[in-house]
């Protein structure tokens, strides 16, 4: 293969299709494969921070790195064979995708819901959402020991509402509602940090 | 455990920021859960069951995907926050298809930097494996394995390196010039603001009222008395000033109240908390200084307005953490 030089501005599409077809082109010879794998750093570079966030919000913590670096792994592997050139970014979500459906198939969940009946999108949060499950339900009972007024404004603030606005639905002084909404703040901290 | 959704800013813009930053950091789901625990006290099941119903136009969606969460409305913004399901879809779309704006997005958080260095040590160790049976290929890339575990960072040629250092000192330039201007112009502001302010003000609220600065202020303990302080600074929400005029002046109001508290002598608290209220009140001057600055730089009246509501919001918050920290 034909040593390019390797741009650093990854913006640019052009110089991404460079960094691919250097990845693609690895096995020509040693001097392909070194820069291949330089070439394959930058890719990293430019996208594992915004995989690492579509990924951790669907899997356990603890599986985090794991199945990052299966993704990451079926990339280097693919790439030659299976990328069509046309839009490395979608490609590399769909991989991630079909990451994590097998890792729920082998893993068989236990978990109360029946995963026939959800569809994947439900199925992809559900990993994750068992583990953060347990502090929702917390919070939860934390919410419920608020004062109604407190908890009024806690909801509201939730629903992007500003303080203006609350004041004029519930009738109170600004004042009166930032008081109660740091109260509740403070109500909420404490709870949850006591477990109760 | 952090309770994330409790940290939502009130202005519109800051409410975006500040979910675009969540949509790209590694914490997402907890702010999904914990919406969900104030929005929708139903069973973990049902919960899971639920499909979240999308009411954004298509064609909103796809701006914000395109442009960011700034072309949602209020309404279209209180949508996501009251179905957090939602969010998971949003993320999705701005992984696989967001826009330049979504790419070049400033907010990085140190956990996701820190997660995508660590990883690839083991990414780039996992890769000398993959070449099944071609040992001399493996060697190859293995060859530079080293010398990623010996460093934990990922590696920048020296011309990346150099780059950088360039932009910083560019950067650092510009950043130093632009602040010594904003703070000639908040000198020269400040100083005739407070010459308008000697000439006559109507000042009986917050902390510039008389009776407030005396020093046999009645509070039995220094928390009662920080609470005091607080609730006194909660009188700038009783005046919502639409006039720039207007708001100068209440600016300078509270302005004053600062510099009052800031020369009184604190009998009620010890030393650290004197010395402490004194050192904030004087962070706070200097915003509010910065507030009128912008006031009169000609940004709109409700902006600084916002701004300002936001210094005297933090500022309660801290005064009553300390009153609640010495209660």
């Amino acid at each position: 293969m034909k040593q390019t030089n390797i741009s650093d501005d990854l913006d640019c599409g052009e110089a991404e299709s460079r960094l691919l077809t250097e990845i693609a082109n690895r096995n020509e010879s040693d001097e392909a494969l070194a820069i291949g794998y330089q070439a394959f750093e930058k890719i990293y570079q430019q996208y594992s921070r915004r995989l690492l966030a579509f990924l951790a919000s669907r899997v356990r913590t603890n599986e985090l790195e794991d199945v990052h670096q299966i993704v990451w792994q079926r990339i280097w592997i693919a790439l030659p064979e299976k990328f069509d050139g046309k839009n490395f970014r979608a490609w590399l979500f769909r991989v991630a995708k079909n990451v994590l459906i097998d890792q729920y198939r082998s893993r068989k969940l236990e978990f109360a819901v029946d995963f026939a009946s959800v569809d994947l999108e439900i199925a992809a949060e559900s990993g994750r959402l068992e583990e953060d499950f347990e502090s929702q339900e917390l919070l939860s009972n934390c919410l419920a020991r608020l004062e109604e007024s407190m908890y009024q404004i806690v909801r509201s603030r939730l629903e992007g509402e500003d303080y203006v606005e609350i004041c004029e639905r519930l009738e109170l002084p600004i004042s009166r509602a930032h008081k109660l909404f740091f109260h509740a703040k403070e109500q909420l901290n404490r709870c949850v940090a006591g477990g109760m | 455990m952090a309770i994330e959704i409790l940290e939502i800013p009130d202005s519109h813009e800051e409410r975006v920021e500040w979910l675009e930053g969540h949509l790209l950091d590694v914490n997402l789901s907890t702010l999904v859960l914990q919406l969900a625990a104030v929005h929708q006290r139903n069973a973990k099941d049902q919960w899971l069951a639920s499909v979240a119903v999308q009411k954004i136009s298509d064609e909103q969606w796809n701006n914000a995907i395109e442009f960011g969460l700034s072309v949602l409305s209020p309404e279209e913004m209180k949508e996501l926050l009251t179905n957090p399901k939602l969010l998971y879809r949003l993320q999705e779309d701005v992984c696989t298809r967001g826009g330049e704006y979504w790419l070049s997005h400033s907010a990085r958080t140190a956990t996701v930097d820190q997660l995508s260095q660590q990883h690839w040590l083991s990414i780039a160790g996992s890769l000398a494996t993959q070449n099944d049976g071609d040992t001399h290929a493996n060697s190859i890339i293995a060859k530079d394995i080293p010398r990623h575990a010996r460093q934990p960072t990922i590696q920048q040629s020296p011309v990346q390196i150099q780059v950088r250092r360039v932009s910083f000192l560019k950067i650092a330039s510009v950043v130093f010039a632009s602040a010594a201007i904003v703070l000639l112009l908040v000198s020269l502001s400040a100083a005739l603001i407070r010459n308008r302010e000697l000439e006559g003000m109507a000042n009986n609220w917050g902390w510039q009222r008389d009776e407030f600065n005396s020093a046999d202020i009645v509070a039995v303990t220094p928390s009662a008395y920080l609470n005091q302080l607080a609730d006194e600074a909660d009188d700038w929400f009783l005046g919502r000033p639409n006039d720039p005029k207007e708001l100068a002046q209440r600016i300078n109001e509270f302005r004053h109240g600062c510099s009052l508290l800031i020369m009184a002598t604190h009998p009620q608290l010890d030393q650290p908390d004197r010395e402490w209220l004194v050192g904030k009140c004087r962070d706070w001057a200097l915003k509010l200084d910065q507030a009128l600055a912008s006031l009169e730089q000609g940004n709109s009246t409700e902006v600084v307005r916002e701004e300002v509501d936001t210094i005297v919001r933090k500022l309660t918050d801290a005064i009553r953490t300390r009153s609640s920290d010495l209660a």
